[in-house]
């Protein structure tokens, strides 16, 4: 077993800001809402808003589709992902006064790497830990052995079965030698789990 | 809390969570070393929800590490149970008792000094689930940790936790008489502190010019926090990558550099072992991990007998230093 060291990929700089924009129901305008990231899953992201004086009637945005834009001091948009509202919350004493939950539709990967960089409470170490882990899950590992002999057998049936139907008589041996070959490793796949299942048993 | 016995008897399974399978780790690593000629104790550390005897096919215990630990029995070595596998004792642990399960100072320190005189050449610890602090002594009192996990995302995180929750309490007793360190320990173990520490290696470097033998002491104590990694319940090659990542973080954020040990394969059968109240590695002839389980029995020989190198580079003199592997390792088929 080796012991290399993983590293994660590079993370991006923290100066970045993170704007929702929530479609207005009577202006043209989307109300634009400067926001921080407080959590985040896999398939949604908990905000608080930074600033909530002047935002009404806070519940009706509840169920909206929105807009999370993420962008650096130049200027440059980093993200650009469209969500829906799936809870909005007003704070209790001692928590942010406005919150909200989006559900984000199979963000991309490098999205929500952008966005875990911005977690500010979130301990080093514990990032460190995930970042390897989501970095593991991305090396595709080998091809199991009865897989190769499987695909290898495939290729060995076609390409017996066409020797041995349109070779010469010469190819014809040579055409049921493959087939023959790629029959067994066929079966070597078919026969796998119920190998598998009578070792375990023992 | 005494100093460590000796590097190369006791040693102890720990990994914070639980299921993971420590106490069948426990049990088919004391079959493989008994197989390789050595004489073993098992001690079920789990005071509180014990359950090794019962893997052992042990169903009434006759005397368990409760009656040490409440003076009933005045010896440890009194508690040892004969097992079905030769060359193996066995002290269960306590389960019925709310004290047993939270044993005093003392009691530490009384069943510490005597399983340095067990009459085993090795005793293996199998500690119970969970950070708390007698978990966290009895883990890092032992000359060989092993950390053990799974591949599971969960498993993962408890064993970073675990082992993180250990070196923190063997550090914060180390320097127990010095505030500052302690100060800085804890601000830089919270996330979010605002702190510029959140690394040891931050906490070396901050020592490194301003107080040269505060950095020296921090580096003998990590360099003394020595640990194994071993995953458990392995069914697929992506799984071997698990100790890798435990190992990267280990390094870049704790600075202790861990040995990744070995792997233990997923084993279907050893559910119907269970089931049947017999050791795993009797119930198969060919049990897939008791593989790994040999492999990693022949390694923990090796390093409880080679010297180490020391954490100012010097090597670490060990009483067997003379002795070549092929003595150590005595196989009876060989001998």
């Amino acid at each position: 077993m080796t012991s290399g060291h993983i590293q994660p990929e590079a993370a991006t700089n923290g100066s970045s800001s993170l704007m929702l924009e929530v479609a207005g129901q009577q202006k043209p305008a989307p109300l634009r809402i400067p926001v921080l990231i407080q959590n985040l899953s896999m398939g949604g992201v908990t905000l608080t808003v930074t600033n909530p004086w002047g935002i009404a009637d806070w519940d009706r945005y509840r169920g909206k589709d929105c807009v999370l834009r993420m962008e650096e001091s130049g200027g440059q948009e980093l993200i650009n992902i469209k969500a829906q509202i799936a809870w909005t919350k007003f704070g209790g004493a001692g928590q942010p006064a406005l919150s909200l939950g989006l559900k984000m539709v199979k963000p991309p990967e490098a999205v929500l790497r952008q966005l875990s960089n911005l977690l500010t409470h979130t301990s080093q170490d514990i990032k460190g830990l995930w970042d390897r882990y989501d970095q593991v899950q991305k090396i595709p590992g080998p091809m199991p052995l009865v897989n190769r002999c499987y695909i290898a057998g495939l290729v060995l049936l076609v390409g017996g079965l066409v020797l041995q139907f349109t070779g010469s008589p010469a190819y014809k041996i040579c055409g049921w030698v493959l087939w023959l070959l790629g029959t067994l490793g066929i079966a070597a796949k078919i026969i796998q789990p119920f190998w598998q299942k009578q070792v375990s048993s023992e | 809390m005494p100093t460590n016995l000796s590097r190369t008897k006791l040693w102890s399974i720990g990994g914070g969570k639980g299921g993971i399978g420590k106490s069948l780790v426990t049990l088919g690593l004391g079959v493989a070393l008994a197989r390789l000629g050595k004489k073993v104790i098992l001690i079920d550390g789990d005071l509180g929800g014990a359950n090794l005897h019962t893997l052992m096919g042990v169903r009434y215990p006759h005397v368990t590490l409760e009656h040490f630990l409440t003076k009933k029995v005045t010896r440890l070595e009194d508690t040892i149970i004969e097992t079905a596998v030769e060359g193996i004792g066995l002290i269960c642990g306590a389960d019925d008792l709310m004290g047993a399960a939270n044993p005093t100072f003392a009691q530490k320190i009384r069943l510490l000094r005597q399983i340095e005189e067990l009459p085993a050449q090795y005793v293996l610890f199998d500690q119970g689930a969970g950070t708390s602090f007698n978990t966290l002594d009895f883990f890092n009192f032992s000359g060989g940790k092993i950390a053990l996990f799974t591949s599971q995302t969960t498993s993962l995180q408890n064993a970073y936790g675990f082992i993180k929750s250990a070196l923190y309490r063997k550090l914060s007793r180390d320097f127990a008489k010095d505030d500052e360190v302690l100060q800085l320990f804890y601000q830089g173990g919270e996330g979010g502190t605002g702190n510029n520490f959140s690394t040891i290696q931050d906490l070396l470097d901050h020592f490194k010019d301003a107080k040269p033998d505060k950095h020296a002491r921090l580096t003998r104590a990590l360099w003394d926090f020595h640990l194994f990694l071993v995953v458990n319940m392995v069914k697929s090659n992506a799984d071997l990558k698990a100790p890798e990542i435990i190992n990267s973080v280990c390094r870049d954020f704790l600075n202790i550099q861990p040995d990744i040990m070995g792997h233990v394969l997923f084993d279907a059968g050893i559910e119907a072992a269970i089931g049947q109240m017999v050791p795993f590695p009797l119930h198969q002839k060919k049990s897939k991990a008791m593989v790994g389980l040999d492999q990693i029995a022949l390694k923990l020989v090796k390093h409880s007998r080679l010297p180490r190198v020391a954490w100012n580079g010097a090597r670490e003199a060990s009483e067997e230093e003379a002795l070549p592997l092929d003595t150590i390792i005595a196989h009876p088929s060989r001998s």
